[in-house]
């Protein structure tokens, strides 16, 4: 099979996933107990008030019927109107989407780097003080709950040492650059403000930092593991006796082979940092869809739930696929089927 | 290979793995501890971890009340020790719920194979194709908050890992020698799996149990954090870090000890599991 | 080598990122950390939410106003109307439009826009519109007379305050700009109900310039307004949820006003170098808890006086509280007008006895439902505590504010604890919110609090309405006084405190002054100094 092929066929995979957790919350939201009405009107309500709203939100009809018709509008590319907001659900995904999706990405850069470099020397010191420190360090990162992460580091760089800014993506008086991705970083050098974009890149730091804990904790892991098996291959073995330094050894040929897995991960880690986003925004205000889908859930807003975790889910199974399709081109002994 | 001889086997390399791991037997030292705590919360709390007193609130720590009172005067170390149980409390009956339901349907999928299979195989993958928070944010906001739904909420998102470890487990042990002459002994398909299958399939499941607990407790005070777990006033460690939160810095005590309770916990399951992960990879161990 | 190279490169980066963070806020530019949470949209038939009118506040007119200061909301002062007067019968009301107002887009106001915007209000026909409606329920009661003159004609006689009350309140008493409304009408939206939710089409001291949802709101100066250019010249009003956020960004000094900081918080800045703390000297906001009739227990009598006499207002108040608020248990808020003074403290022993009285000394179970936030929360832990020495089992539920005024809206609660404002310095406010109820349907005219809960005892809202047309202040005082005594004997309020709003600003902002009703602030008179 060609690659394209493989490609197409993970992608109409893709959209049944999505689809697929699409039906999956629509129906928790209408089938499991508390459905949307009730929980909007309190356990009391009396029984003609709950008709009243139902009908309100064309939740009267059956189940199916309301799921046909959701999908049908979803066909047409409506996401439908926010219960809360009044307004159109895609038009709020659109504006807050690609915050978190920038947040994300220098949070995925950070723990990369950072979980590769302390993986490497983790491996190549095997057994030793660093390598201790660095194992203790990951499993450090991996049980630290975020939010409380969030608000040490806050504590820290921006209220004790006042090193970094405590919030939001500029200071606040500063206006942003013209609105055309969305994304802080690129607009501001689209709009050729070199001082803006290294401002906004210091607002990066705390969040992404305090999101890349649990990615650079979950890469050193693979790396460190991964660094071990190809250091006893015969082939490093071989390169070492040849008398290669050791630095030569570990880069070009030990942590090229060790990639494999760490490239699996870091797409995990990559969707994983969504995750934490939802908790980073709020404390942190930043203008993101965690804290849309945040408010969204607690206010049962379901249109707007729905739409969010679309979203959410279809990021993170691309990310799947563009860690898949990466394997493919490092490893040719991968086959598309 | 016998099903008692199985089981010990894996029984004695998990105390291998541990024994030989300093990090875990810290870890499996913190767990203890904390079981303790749970069981002996009423009668070592110094206080009603639900009694306020307003007027002699955000207290420092005193030898009343050694880690200080909250924002409405309630003593913190007492409701850290109850919160012990919520937390034991939901990471034992998430693990249960999302264990006993994973387990069936995995070993159900790998026994029957087939389009039940497939179709079990696919809603994992959509599940999965998930943020675990997000999930269980999407089923706590549906069901109402509140602690027994969180429990409910955080199992919908975990039960697809067990189902695929028992799915492959039971794949495995289909063709095994046992299982072909208990069927050639005409035993039912329903003793085969309930006396055959099922019972080998319980090792590896209870070591993935011990690796995914840290993330079970993790993503519920998370949820508790958001406002969409446990409710307050409940003594739940997630709940008490959000209120705390605004008491920092000048009353740093009130979030900062339910926090470190939450990272302590979940960092012993943590180095517990990392020990016991050894057995579940071959290569780990080869070494 | 590479190893070294990636070292060297997360060197320097890390150089950079821990530099000091440069820059400081121009002394033109105001900001301030808001919660963006409850801001819903800027349409001003729509609006009724606080931070949603303190943000029409800076940018639309009423025709008339309230008077600031010591003596806030006691009087009115000419607005956008210049002079008015009544007829005889006090059914008429003639105003005289000020000449020579421009609206932002430089038209200039006059009695069309008066007119049309007030029957724009009455077509959108949204939920604030009883406020105008108990008054003027007909588009035809608003006339045109010449250029700069508008009749309005009212079903019954009324008193100036409240005629002020209605057409001075921020929101549908807004004056639009009708051709920038007709500029963004459409087809399906004819009075561009979209349009104005998100802009402004005002004649006020500032314009919407920017809004970025959960982000940020940007004011800028209108320099022609008619009482003259603001000393600001942009305002930008920037979401931060987290209130330590907010404190810590203060001190920083990377805003200038915090907006919602716990009382805790205003207690420990007061001492602080360069921040100053300001405050509202009254407030018509409550906190209260509300017992719904419609429920079982909650319907005896005995039961409500025993709840009333079971909670440690000592405690709610000046613990949880802590400063910011005071302590008042009748409707009527302390400081306005008939107040009548019920003070009255925690007797455990009278509750149990009422309880016992009632039929229910064994107790019962019951659902609080209150908001998600701070104090909330914790003012709900004290009442579970309190009322669990007299049996009653409390459940908490929190909701987000939204959900819980829905449940409210709905009558589907049991017990609630709540925040409510008053929309005018006038007892009548008070007393048809909480006392006003004729027919419990859904065909009631008057759904505020007494209706939410039930609270329909025949007569009362004669009487409410007896008083309000009343024009004799003494017999006002009494029937006022009168209404109190009888809500607080058989309500379903437990009425706690006024709370007062605080804020905290640097050091440098100058000519802040808050209301009674906070949402009324006008940033107009502020500057900043450096």
């Amino acid at each position: 099979m060609s690659m394209v092929t493989y490609i197409v066929r993970r992608l109409l995979w893709l959209l049944f996933v999505v689809f697929g957790v699409m039906t999956l919350v629509f129906f928790i939201s209408r089938v499991i107990p508390a459905d949307p009405v009730a929980a909007m009107l309190g356990g009391h309500a009396p029984a003609d008030l709950v008709e009243e709203m139902r009908a309100k939100w064309g939740l009267d009809k059956p189940v199916i019927e309301q799921y046909l018709a959701y999908v049908w509008q979803l066909l047409h590319g409506d996401f439908g109107v926010s219960m809360a907001s009044g307004r159109h659900v895609l038009q709020d995904l659109v504006e807050y989407f690609p915050a978190t999706l920038e947040l994300a990405t220098v949070g995925a850069l950070i723990s990369v780097v950072g979980g590769i470099v302390l993986g490497v020397v983790s491996a190549v010191r095997r057994g030793k003080l660093a390598d201790h420190v660095a194992r203790v360090a990951a499993l450090t990162g991996i049980s630290m709950p975020v939010f409380w992460l969030a608000l040490l580091m806050m504590l820290l760089f921006y209220f004790i040492l006042g090193w970094l800014p405590g919030g939001g993506r500029l200071p606040y008086y500063m206006d942003p650059p013209t609105r055309i991705t969305g994304m802080i970083l690129i607009d501001s050098l689209i709009a050729r403000r070199l001082d803006m974009f290294t401002i906004a890149l210091k607002h990066f730091v705390m969040p992404a930092l305090t999101l890349s804990f649990f990615g650079v904790a979950a890469i050193s892991r693979v790396t460190r593991a991964s660094m071990l098996d190809v250091l006893g291959e015969d082939y490093v073995r071989t390169a070492r006796s040849k008398g290669l330094v050791e630095n030569r050894v570990v880069l070009r040929h030990a942590l090229k082979n060790a990639m494999l897995p760490v490239v699996t991960i870091a797409g995990i880690v990559y969707g994983r940092l969504l995750e934490g986003g939802v908790i980073v925004e709020t404390i942190f205000a930043w203008p993101g869809l965690g804290r849309y889908a945040t408010n969204a859930f607690l206010a049962l807003d379901f249109p707007a739930v729905v739409g969010s975790t679309m979203v959410i889910a279809l990021f993170y199974s691309l990310m799947n696929l563009v860690v898949d399709i990466l394997y493919a081109f490092l490893d040719p002994r991968v086959r598309y089927d | 290979m016998t099903r008692r001889a199985h089981s010990t086997s894996v029984a004695r390399d998990t105390w291998r793995a541990v024994k030989g791991n300093p990090l875990s037997l810290v870890g499996l030292g913190i767990i203890l501890a904390l079981a303790l705590t749970a069981i002996l919360a009423p009668y070592v709390a110094p206080h009603d971890p639900y009694e306020t007193n307003p007027l002699a609130k955000l207290g420092r720590p005193t030898s009343i009340h050694p880690l200080g009172t909250d924002q409405i005067g309630r003593d913190v170390l007492s409701r850290l020790l109850y919160g012990a149980r919520i937390s034991i409390r939901i990471a034992v009956q998430v693990a249960v719920i999302s264990g006993t339901v994973g387990t069936l349907i995995g070993v159900l999928c790998g026994f029957i194979g087939g389009k039940v299979d497939s179709l079990l195989m696919r809603i994992t993958d959509i599940f999965m194709s998930f943020p675990q928070l997000i999930l269980a944010m999407a089923f706590a906001a549906a069901l109402g908050p509140s602690l027994q739904n969180v429990v409910l909420a955080v199992s919908m998102t975990e039960w697809t890992y067990f189902a695929r470890l028992a799915r492959s487990s039971a794949l495995a042990l289909r063709g095994q020698a046992h299982v072909d002459a208990a069927r050639a002994m005409g035993a039912s398909k329903t003793r085969i799996l309930l006396c055959h299958v099922l019972p080998l399939t319980l090792s590896p499941l209870i070591v993935q149990l011990s690796l995914e607990m840290g993330g079970i407790i993790r993503t519920a005070a998370s949820l508790g954090f958001l406002g969409l777990g446990a409710q307050p006033p409940t003594p739940e460690w997630g709940v008490m870090v959000t209120a705390g939160r605004n008491y920092l810095p000048a009353s740093w005590w009130v979030s900062t000890f339910p926090g470190l309770a939450i990272f302590l916990t979940v960092l012993g399951f943590n180095l517990l599991g990392d020990g016991v992960r050894d057995i579940l990879d071959p290569r780990l161990r080869r070494k | 080598m590479k190893l070294r190279m990636l070292l060297a490169v997360l060197l320097v980066v890390s150089v950079v990122v821990v530099m000091p963070v440069l820059g400081q806020i121009p002394a033109d530019t105001l900001v301030i950390g808001m919660n963006h949470d409850p801001i819903i949209d800027f349409a001003p038939e729509r609006v009724y939410e606080l931070e949603d009118m303190f943000i029409l506040e800076q940018v639309y007119d009423q025709l008339v106003n309230f008077t600031g200061g010591e003596d806030a909301f006691k009087e009115v002062k000419p607005g956008l109307a210049e002079s008015w007067e009544v007829s005889e019968d006090g059914l008429t009301w003639t105003f005289h439009v000020r000449q020579g107002v421009r609206f932002h887009s430089g038209n200039e106001v006059n009695a069309d826009a008066v007119v049309f915007s007030f029957q724009r209000a009455l077509d959108r026909h949204q939920a604030p519109i009883w406020i105008m409606e108990q008054f003027v329920p007909t588009k035809d009661m608003i006339q045109r007379v010449d250029d700069y003159t508008v009749s309005i004609t009212t079903k019954a006689p009324i008193g100036e305050m409240l005629f002020a009350a209605a057409f001075g309140y921020q929101g549908i008493g807004c004056v639009l700009d009708p051709a920038v409304i007709q500029e963004h009408a459409t087809g399906d939206d004819p009075l561009a109900a979209k349009w104005v939710a998100e802009h402004d089409a005002g004649s006020g001291p500032f314009t919407i310039a920017e809004w970025v949802k959960r982000d940020r709101i940007v004011l800028t100066a209108f320099d022609d307004y008619w009482q003259g250019a603001p000393q600001l010249r942009r305002i930008i009003i920037k979401d931060l949820p987290e209130p330590t956020a907010q404190k810590l960004a203060l001190e920083r000094g990377d805003i200038d006003v915090a907006w919602n900081l716990l009382p805790e918080m205003i207690v420990e800045l007061r001492s602080k170098e360069g921040i100053r703390v300001v405050e509202s000297s009254s407030s018509f906001s409550y906190h209260y808890l509300a017992m719904n009739f419609g429920c079982e227990p909650l319907s005896h009598i005995e039961v409500r006086q025993a709840i009333r006499w079971a909670l440690d207002y000592n405690a709610i108040t000046d613990g949880i509280m802590a400063g910011s608020a005071v302590k008042n248990q009748s409707i009527v808020p302390v400081g306005m007008f008939s107040h009548l003074d019920l003070s009255y403290a925690q007797n455990l022993d009278k509750a149990r006895e009422l309880m016992a009285k009632a039929g229910y000394a064994g107790g019962f179970d019951v659902e609080l439902i209150t908001r998600t936030d701070q104090p909330f929360t914790d003012i709900a832990a004290q009442i579970q505590q309190d009322l669990k020495k007299i049996n009653i089992r409390v459940k908490i539920t929190t909701m987000v504010w939204a959900e819980v005024l829905k449940v409210f809206r709905a009558r589907t609660h049991q017990l609630l604890l709540a925040r409510g404002s008053l929309d005018y310095a006038d007892p009548s406010g008070a007393a048809t919110m909480m006392a006003h109820c004729r027919v419990l349907g859904d065909d009631a005219e008057v759904k505020q609090m007494a209706w939410r809960c039930m609270y329909c005892p025949s007569g009362l809202a004669d009487w409410v309405e007896e008083a309000a047309a009343e024009q004799d202040p003494r017999r006002r005082e009494v029937l006022y006084k009168a209404i109190q005594a009888l809500v607080l004997e058989e309500g379903p309020f437990v009425m706690l405190h006024n709370t007062l709003t605080q804020v905290a600003t640097r050091e440098t902002v100058v000519g802040l002054e808050i209301p009674a009703m906070w949402p009324y602030t006008e940033l107009r008179g502020v500057s900043k100094t450096q």
